[in-house]
């Protein structure tokens, strides 16, 4: 039962979760939230494979979604339809970060720094600001 | 006229508030539901409105105490009159979490339990009991 950063592209952040998200689990993952953002330009929170996730659980997107807010860095949350926690994140209407795939939820990060970003430029490394 | 009568042996589980016991319990309720023939998604249901009932009463009723117990009870009950079968699930604890501040995520874990269940009922005569039921259709075990 873990949620940990994986490699993956530069650029984002990839939390992968495993196992179950619930009362007794989360805290300790809110334990480890500023390591596993530490800095992070764009976040992606992968619960495909999560075989419970209830309030507790949302409590931790909750959180994720709001420090990712809070320091300007795109969030979206990884959540295939039919998996556990696509139901419960649709009964109270948090699906607004919800993608049905890695693939998709890349690409809408990507979309959103590079909107972001100065001129129109790609996202990727640090840039210095416009004159 | 009470027209609804018991089938089959009861699921009964005591568990320390310190919710060490959670995730074993979920199982073993996914299971007692499953040996009922109870289908697999309403069986996912009762066991997240359980899981949602039981967190609420070890947080809010018993402050985590590991020496608290959070009582959980499931039959499965015919109701006669209906021809329909339900699954009833009560979750007990002596503290009355209605009177705690309520929080985001109380409020989303009873949205939760609402969604999934036919009726969620609450008794605080004696401490807290949350009563959840859920039509069934079952088949084989």
């Amino acid at each position: 039962v873990s949620v940990d950063a994986i490699g993956g592209p530069a650029d984002i952040r990839m939390l992968v979760a495993v196992g179950e998200l619930d009362i007794v689990v989360v805290p300790r993952v809110l334990e480890r939230f500023t390591a596993l953002l530490a800095g992070a330009t764009a976040v992606v929170l992968d619960v495909s494979a999560v075989t419970f996730l209830d309030s507790s659980g949302l409590r931790l997107v909750d959180r994720l979604a709001r420090e990712c807010g809070g320091r300007g860095a795109p969030f979206r949350v990884v959540a295939p339809p039919g998996c556990a926690s696509r139901r419960v994140l649709e009964i109270v209407e948090m699906t607004a970060s919800v993608m049905d795939d890695r693939l998709a939820a890349e690409s809408a990060v990507r979309a959103e720094l590079s909107a972001r970003a100065p001129r129109g430029g790609v996202s990727g490394g640090p840039r210095s600001p416009a004159a | 006229v009470l027209l609804a009568s018991w089938t089959g042996s009861a699921f009964e589980r005591d568990l320390p508030a310190d919710l060490t016991s959670l995730s074993a319990v979920r199982r073993d309720l996914a299971g007692w539901l499953r040996d009922r023939g109870v289908e697999d998604e309403a069986r996912h249901d009762v066991v997240l409105a359980a899981s949602e009932a039981m967190t609420n009463a070890a947080e809010h009723g018993s402050g985590g105490l590991a020496s608290a117990l959070v009582r959980v009870r499931a039959h499965v009950a015919l109701d006669e009159g209906e021809g329909a079968e339900e699954v009833v699930v009560r979750v007990h604890d002596e503290g009355r979490w209605r009177e705690d501040r309520p929080s985001l995520e109380r409020g989303r874990g009873l949205m939760i339990m609402e969604s999934l269940m036919d009726e969620v009922a609450i008794d605080e005569r004696h401490g807290t009991t949350v009563v959840l039921r859920r039509r069934v259709h079952r088949g084989q075990p």
